[in-house]
Order: C-alpha cells, then structure tokens, then sequence
C-alpha cells in the first residue's frame, strides 16, 4: 500500500503521463473503447507498483513501459478477434511516443478554441458523432442527407479543426 | 506532406472500420519513417481530444476543463470519495465482463457520460467506465482500485462535474480554478509583400498581390519568389516551392522550402524555425532550406547567426552554436548540431539572393558557367575552354517586330527535326529574354580535337520559346538581343536534332539539344565540330519586379 504522500506523487505524474499513456494505446489500438480499457489496467498496475518506482527515472517513461506491457498481453489475448499492428510497429510507435508530451501539450491548448470557433452545425455533427455516439446512419437522417455526406462532413471538420491547431501553433502539414 | 490516402486510412483507423488491406498499408507507412510514426501519435491524441472536447464543449463549457492543479484536483477527488466510504464501492471487472464488444455501452468511453442519470436514480447506480465500476450503497472501500479509478477519472472531468452536479451536502466540493487566459491566436500585421513572381496563397484568403500587407499566419509559395520586408527592416526573399508561417512573433516557421534573409542591424534577432532547428540572425544575410523531412541546410552569406537545436538524446540540453560567414550546418530533426558544419562551397548553395538571380540565374549542371556580367563578345581562343561551355544572359524583355525566318521552332513533336529556312512560329510582337551557350574547344579550327563532347543540362527560369542553332540565323537574329548578340560567325553551327522529353535515348555521335516537357530545361550534348553556339530565348521576366538586368 503506498502512502498518501506517494498517492499524492503518483496522482501529479500521472496527470502528465495520461495523455501520452492514451495516446500510445489509441495508435496502437485504434479504437477508444480499447484503449481507455487498456488506460485503467495500467493505472492499476501503476498503483500496485508504485512503490517500486525508481524517482530518479522519468515517470512517463516508466508509465509507457507499463502499457506497452498490458497492450502486449492484450494482443496475445486477441490475436484472432481483431486487427492490430504487428509488434515491431508497436514498439515503433511507443519508442517515438516518449519524448511527445509537450507535442500533445500544445495541440491540448489551441484545440478547445479550434472546436469553438466552428459552425453551430459542424458543432451539432461532433456533439451527435462523439457525445451521443450516433452511427453516420442515425445522424444521416437527423440531418436529412445521405450516410456518405456524414462520412465526408466528419472528415472536412476534423480536417478543417487539424488545419486551425497546425496554424496556432504555427507548424506544417507533416506535424498534423 | 502526408497523402490524402493516408489521412483517410488513419481516420479509418480511428474510427474502428478499417481492413485488413488498409491496416497493412497503413502500417507500411509508419515503418517508412519515424515522422509518419511520430504524425501519427499526434493524430491518435488529436482523435481523443476532440471526442473528449465535443462533450465538453456541448454539456459543460464552464468546467470543460479541470485545469487545477493536479495534486489539490486529486485531493478532492480524494476527500470526495473518502466521504462516501461508507457507501461507495469500486470494483475492477475481468475486462471480459465489460467488454465494449460484449456491451455495447454507448456511453462508455471512459468518460462521465453517467452525467445523463437522474439524481432520483436507485441507489445502486452503477457509474461504468468501460473496466472499472463505482458502485453506490454496495459498501466497502478498496483503495487500491479507488486510486487507480481516481487516476483514471481525474485526469479528465468525470468524477468530479459528476459530485458537483448531484449536490450531495457531504461532497466536498471546490469551485473550479478558471481557466487560464486563452492566448490570443488572431492575426497581425507581419510585413508587406515588396514583390511577387508567381503564386502565393494563405488558407482562406486570395491569392497574395505584390504591395500587399501580410498578416500572420500560414502561407504557401506554390511557384515563383516572392519577397517579404518586415518593419524592422529585415528582408526575406522565398523561393517556390515552400510552406510557411509567419508567427505573430515574427518570425518565419519554414515547414518546406528555401528562403534567404537579409537583416539589418535594426532588425537582429529575426528568427527562422525549421524542423530541426531555430536560426536567430545576429546581423547578417543568411538562407535556409529544409526538405521534406526536415532536415535543414542554414548557410551564411556575411555576418554571423545563432543555430539552436535540440537533439534527441540530450532533450533537455538544447544545443546553441553561432555560425559564421562562409559555413553552413545541415541538421536533422533531433540530429545535435556538432559535426554538421562544414565550409560554403559556392556550387553547393542553392539559395536565390536577390531578384536578379531569381528571374534570370539558370540552374545548369557540371561542364556549364553561368556569368552574370559576360565579358563581351565571344571571340574565337578567349572565354573558352574545352571542358566548359558559357552561358550568358544576352539581353531581357526583347520584343520582336516582325515574323522571324529561319530555323527558330517552337517544337510541337516529339522528335522533332527543325529544319533549315522553315517558317518561323514566332509571329512579331513576341517578348521574350535571350541566352546565348557557347561551347567551342580552345584548338577548334584547323587543330580540331577529336572526341571533345559535353553533356549538360540547364534549367531556365521560365519555359523556352525559342531556339537557334544554325550560324545564319544567329547572325540574323543578333539585331532583336539590342546589338548586344555575342554570336559571331566565326563559329559555325550546324542544324541538329531537337526533341522533346528527357527521356529520350541519346543520340550517339552527334550533338543535339532536347527540351523537356514543361519547356524549362534544355540537355544539350555539344562537341568541337558540330554546334558551337545555341541561343535560347525563353518567357520575359514580369516587369513590375525590383530588377533589371543592369544591376
């Protein structure tokens, strides 16, 4: 059991860690339902094995090595249910993942804004695709046009949402 | 640039309905490059947040986001659950109990959907975060599994707006630190754009024209230069093809491209970021260029710079090195900056100075000179060399005033063969720059050597309209390059072969002169015997830019 102090440690790295711990599982997973799974075996892991944290090493470091752990016996587990990256691609993916936390950081700050500053409508589509977790079929016939249009309006808005981060933030188009 | 295939593919990804094909494509991207890899970290994020923020946004923008500080966010989160020990317990279910497959939950992304249950709900409500589960009037407290709910839900806004919004008087409760001030992302006034040859365009706005303020912001220099003075002074003249943004701090982000800068002293400190590297100019005319992956090439023409980078190893050691005139650094992203310097070879740089170069300086290859001021006419054992041929800029904006005879021919076949005395396509009032290339062996003439050939390529700066190989018709065109023709008939030129496509196979023994597709490049393969003396004339340069060819 660690101590309140220790819960107190492990709570702020982890508010930092989180993001890149999530974003490494959701490249390497793909979808949220899976990866937010994933997210919370480790954050188990992380509690029972706090007390063997090395402090001197960087705890985001640490935290990934976890999920890469959890996400391998994952695949093992589900090799047959679905597709998935190979292990090599994984490892890639996790290796490059380490040192992008203030990568994801920036992209954190101007999104909000970004998502603001949409139309009402574009606003309607993100709220009934990812509040409410409509299928395209479903807010196809709240909006009146075809399952097709709702694919291609999706993807101009998250098109148009990474175009405006990419310009707060002021880099190119192979950044985002 | 990421391709659209790709960007589809990912978003495929994200959305849980990609194949098997489109998994193996896109995971052959990713082993390509470490950037695709590091892209797509980026994309993964960006999915998430805007799942997470399309809620926030929708539901509670006034607590969208819990900003605290983390360790006092956690202490209530704390406090709060310790309060409900009594009642309130947390469960860690077999992933396979919970399986989103298995449940469908659309509610059920780890995220405080639960918001939806009505206070009067029973009170064993179960709060379902895909694995782990908060259970209410179950009783028992699990700390282990409570922390590390504590860690899940306490990064985003869950647990927390949850207590708040049901009011329960135990539930200590504090209002949420507001957010911090959002910077202010709107554009500013950059500088104004001196001049424009070609097409430059910022997302959502017209095409840039020359005299033009320039506002912050993203741009792309699709052909052409286009030169940019700050209020400071400092000069910055982009060459196409480039992507860039103008920050609000003002200075240039160069994602792709070349530029070069001349800062004076009122404006040191102007700074370029690449990829790989900040340039800060301390006084001095420098360039830039990054390629498609970022590596970067800054060289310093005079004066002195200041390189910065941060190299992947040492991350939290940025790397600071001052860069003097006649050296350049070519660096990777993440690449440290020792070992990368290495002395300015004038053939290696790439870089466009000033307007003369960009309008009238060709690209040519090894075994061609350019000279920016000829030396004057050509005459037979001066200015020549039997391994070099000269290329000269023999006059600009020539307008011819009647039809041209002779063998000039804007080739239309592939293959073509200009003959002698055929008519001429270019019609009076034609307007266009001449060059003359020149290539005779020092012992041409009687002491002809044999086997003397070079192979060349040379890239104009606009597409060719015309060509003259035969010594008449130099002669008899010399009166449109203003008298300054530096033909002479002293050479004489015979009629050869003109193609189309560098593709071409080619001609063995014999000189030619092929023209490629877009009409910019010429390949000239030019002996001791045969053509001595080829005048191109290509598309004028616009005339409402700040050059002339007497600079």
């Amino acid at each position: 059991m660690i101590g309140s102090e220790q819960q107190r440690e492990l709570a702020a790295n982890w508010t930092r860690a989180q993001p890149l711990v999530f974003s490494f599982l959701r490249s390497a997973v793909g979808t949220a339902e899976i990866a937010d799974e994933l997210v919370q075996r480790v954050a188990l892991v992380l509690v029972d094995k706090y007390g063997q944290y090395d402090p001197e090493r960087p705890f985001t470091a640490w935290a990934l090595g976890v999920a890469r752990f959890e996400l391998l016996n994952y695949r093992r587990q589900n090799r047959t249910e679905r597709l998935m990256f190979t292990a090599d691609v994984i490892e890639q993916i996790a290796s490059e993942a380490e040192d992008m936390g203030p990568d994801l950081s920036q992209m954190r700050v101007v999104l909000d804004k970004c998502i603001k500053k949409l139309s009402p409508r574009r606003q309607e589509v993100l709220n009934m695709r990812y509040l409410e977790q409509h299928g395209n079929d479903e807010i196809a016939g709240r909006l009146g046009i075809g399952k097709q249009s709702v694919t291609v309006l999706l993807s101009r808005i998250r098109a148009s949402l990474r175009r405006c981060i990419r310009q707060s933030i002021g880099v190119g188009e192979e950044w985002l | 640039m990421i391709p659209p295939s790709i960007d589809e593919l990912i978003d495929s990804y994200f959305e849980g309905t990609l194949n098997e094909e489109g998994l193996a494509e896109l995971e052959r991207w990713l082993q390509a490059s470490r950037s695709h890899r590091r892209y797509f970290v980026r994309r993964a994020a960006f999915q998430q947040y805007i799942e997470q923020d399309a809620r926030n946004l929708v539901l509670q923008p006034e607590q969208a986001e819990a900003d605290g500080d983390p360790v006092e966010k956690f202490d209530r989160l704390l406090a709060a659950l310790e309060a409900r020990s009594g009642e309130t317990q947390l469960r860690h279910l077999d992933p396979d109990e919970l399986s989103p497959r298995q449940q469908p939950n659309k509610n059920g992304r780890g995220r405080p959907a639960e918001r939806r249950v009505p206070p009067s709900s029973p009170t064993h409500t179960t709060l379902s975060l895909a694995g782990v589960q908060i259970g209410r009037g179950v009783g028992g407290l699990k700390v282990r599994n409570l922390i590390a709910a504590i860690l899940v839900l306490g990064v985003s806004i869950g647990l927390y707006t949850w207590f708040a919004e049901h009011d329960e008087p135990d539930v200590a409760v504090q209002p949420q630190p507001e957010d911090p001030p959002e910077p202010d992302l709107s554009p500013v006034v950059w500088g104004q754009l001196v001049a424009l040859s070609g097409e430059a365009r910022a997302e959502d706005r017209p095409p840039a024209k020359p005299g033009e303020t320039m506002m912050s912001g993203r741009w792309s220099l699709l052909s052409g230069y286009m030169q940019i003075q700050t209020p400071q002074g400092a000069s910055v003249l982009i060459q196409a093809p480039s992507r860039f943004n103008l920050t609000r701090e003002g200075a240039v982000a160069l994602d792709r491209g070349r530029l070069t800068a001349n800062v004076p002293q009122e404006a040191i400190g102007f700074t370029v970021v690449t990829p790989a590297m900040r340039v800060i100019d301390l006084g001095t005319e420098f360039g830039v260029e990054v390629d498609g992956e970022g590596k970067t090439r800054a060289a310093v023409f005079t004066g002195l710079v200041e390189l910065q980078s941060t190299p992947e190893e040492h991350p939290d050691r940025p790397e600071t090195l001052r860069l003097q005139q006649g050296y350049q650094s070519v660096l990777r992203p993440g690449q440290a900056l020792a070992d990368t310097l290495s002395p300015v070879e004038d053939d290696q740089i790439p870089f466009i100075r000033d307007w003369w170069q960009a309008m009238y300086q060709p690209e040519v290859e090894e075994h061609c000179i350019f000279l920016r001021h000829p030396p004057g006419p050509i005459l037979p054992r001066l200015y020549e060399s039997d391994t070099t041929c000269l290329m000269i800029l023999e006059a600009s904006g020539v307008e011819l005033d009647q039809d041209v005879p002779g063998v000039i021919q804007e080739v239309k076949d592939r293959s073509a063969t200009i003959e002698k005395h055929s008519r001429s396509p270019l019609p009076a009032g034609t307007r266009f720059d001449s060059y003359l290339v020149h290539f005779d062996p020092t012992a041409s003439g009687s002491q002809q050597p044999d086997g003397v050939q070079i192979e060349t390529t040379i890239r104009f700066p606009r597409p060719v309209v015309g060509l003259i190989l035969d010594n008449q018709a130099l002669l008899n065109t010399d009166q449109w390059v203003d008298g300054r023709g530096y033909g002479t008939d002293a050479y004489k030129a015979v009629t050869s072969r003109v193609r189309l496509g560098l593709e071409d196979k080619p001609i063995e023994h014999a000189d030619y002169v092929a023209l490629s597709e877009d009409r910019r490049s010429l390949t000239l393969k030019l002996s001791s015997i045969e053509i001595d003396q080829v005048r191109v004339w290509i598309k004028p340069a616009p005339e409402d830019l700040p050059v002339s060819l007497g600079e």
